[in-house]
């Protein structure tokens, strides 16, 4: 008998911790379809410690990076550059005015109209990390619980929706983008208020799927959160229609979206300190309440 | 017990560098530091220890991704056990067999991952180039994180051994 469990041991525990993943697996993704998960002491430290090893690690790159863009780049344009710089001087006069214009109706007043909008406190972050599996979408930010950053609140950029934290330790946390084919989000479009379901698919698009045959939805339509979900405050703006493939045959018909958020150069973004009635009542009695601001669900911002 | 955590450790900093460098660089076009270390333990730590590693080694992944939890533990023990049965049938300690036998496991992780985790759409153009190029990376990888697990298990493992070789070959009992 000892002898058989010796010889059996290992593709026993083999099979244990497989089916013990299978579990985790099958029980994690129930609580992923609530939009977020918390995470316990071990994934919290490894988070913790992944968020500053990986703002050190991305120093170098990008002290490599404003070198090349001041120095090495610059090299053969030299005399062109002693010529611009007599039109520095005549420009920073212009600069002058330009500036408060620029405040007025740039990216600072994008953000500002967030702010008013939503009446959410947010916390800026820099995004630290990425998923080193190229089939999930999620990045790592370098705020977390010290913060007020929890599971469940939503991350956006002046220009939209980024995605949702789905862990945090003290000074990190992990968003979940809206690219990956995990999210989804109840939507609507702006125009035509149209309403259904942004779908990520681990692509740089997004799918809108909209239930009711007739609904107006056309290209350059843009789509927006409608708050129904309970994660997403109403009026986010998602992206923009690209292609709709409409089959008149079937009752869900699906649009093609472009992200309104540039995935590709995410370097800071905006943690609303805001989590959703769903959410909220995924953590109630879990002691992880955040301090709830108003949320005013007064329209999508620039709209 | 050290290999174990000497493994892991491994793999944390792999996946805290890959994760530092994953934003600079296109989809798929860094290796994949778990799936890498499962192999090499797969060829360096066989038995128990090397279960409990190639486990460990998925959860650390599996905290630092947005995959559904448990996920990569179970496709790193997969792997682990998948280089064990072809270390026998292929004699995956050879370059030349490593390398495709790793190409191939990064695709067969990419259809388990569609089938559990509803990911990547293999419908997507843009799906295969990815997976192209990840294959090839890990393969391109492969046999450095090989030689490096095996040098730094084996020393880890070096003196474990002596010291148990002088409790065993202490000599007879004084009487």
């Amino acid at each position: 008998m000892r002898e058989l469990f010796e010889r059996l041991r290992v593709p026993l525990l083999l099979v244990l911790l497989a089916t013990l993943s299978l579990v985790v697996v099958a029980s994690d993704r129930r609580v992923m379809t609530g939009g977020a998960q918390e995470r316990g002491f071990l994934p919290g430290v490894l988070i913790e410690i992944a968020a500053p090893v990986q703002k050190v690690l991305t120093l170098p790159a990008e002290l490599a990076r404003s070198g090349w863009g001041r120095y090495v780049a610059l090299q053969g344009v030299r005399s062109e550059n002693e010529r611009l710089l007599a039109r520095v001087a005549a420009l920073e006069e212009d600069n002058l005015q330009y500036r408060e214009a620029l405040v007025e109706s740039g990216r600072l007043q994008r953000i500002a109209e967030m702010r008013t909008d939503f009446e959410a406190p947010m916390r800026p972050a820099q995004v630290v990390g990425q998923d080193v599996s190229p089939w999930f979408r999620s990045v790592l930010l370098d705020r977390g619980g010290s913060d007020g950053v929890r599971s469940g609140m939503p991350v956006v950029t002046e220009t939209g929706v980024v995605g949702l934290v789905t862990a945090s330790s003290p000074h990190a946390g992990r968003t979940m983008l809206l690219l990956d084919a995990q999210s989804a989000v109840d939507a609507l479009v702006q125009r035509s208020r149209a309403r259904g379901i942004v779908r990520g698919d681990g692509t740089d698009r997004l799918s809108f799927e909209f239930f009711v045959r007739g609904d107006d939805v056309q290209v350059g339509d843009i789509v927006i959160t409608s708050g129904f979900g309970g994660v997403y405050p109403k009026g986010l703006r998602i992206g923009e229609i690209l292609e709709v493939q409409s089959d008149g045959e079937r009752l869900l018909q699906r649009a093609r979206v472009r992200p309104a958020v540039d995935f590709g150069r995410l370097e800071q973004v905006f943690v609303m300190l805001w989590r959703g009635p769903t959410l909220d009542l995924l953590y109630e009695g879990e002691g992880d309440k955040p301090a709830q601001a108003e949320v005013k669900p007064s329209g999508a911002p620039g709209s | 017990m050290r290999a174990i955590a000497t493994a892991w450790l491994l793999t944390a900093m792999g996946l805290w560098v890959v994760g530092a460098v994953a934003p600079w660089v296109p989809r798929g076009a860094v290796p994949d530091p778990a799936l890498l270390a499962a192999v090499a333990l797969g060829l360096h730590m066989p038995g128990l220890r090397g279960i409990v590693a190639a486990w460990g080694v998925g959860w650390q992944q599996d905290f630092l991704s947005g995959a559904p939890l448990g996920l990569f533990a179970l496709l790193q023990l997969l792997a682990w056990t998948a280089t064990r049965l072809g270390e026998r049938q292929l004699a995956l300690a050879r370059a030349v067999a490593l390398v495709p036998f790793t190409a191939a496991l990064t695709v067969a992780q990419a259809l388990l991952v569609m089938g559990v985790a509803g990911g990547p759409r293999f419908d997507d153009p843009r799906t295969l180039p990815v997976l192209v190029i990840h294959a090839f990376v890990n393969a391109l990888v492969v046999p450095f994180v090989s030689r490096v697990f095996g040098a730094a298990v084996g020393r880890v493992d070096a003196p474990e051994q002596s010291r148990s070789g002088l409790r065993f070959d202490a000599g007879a009992p004084l009487r």
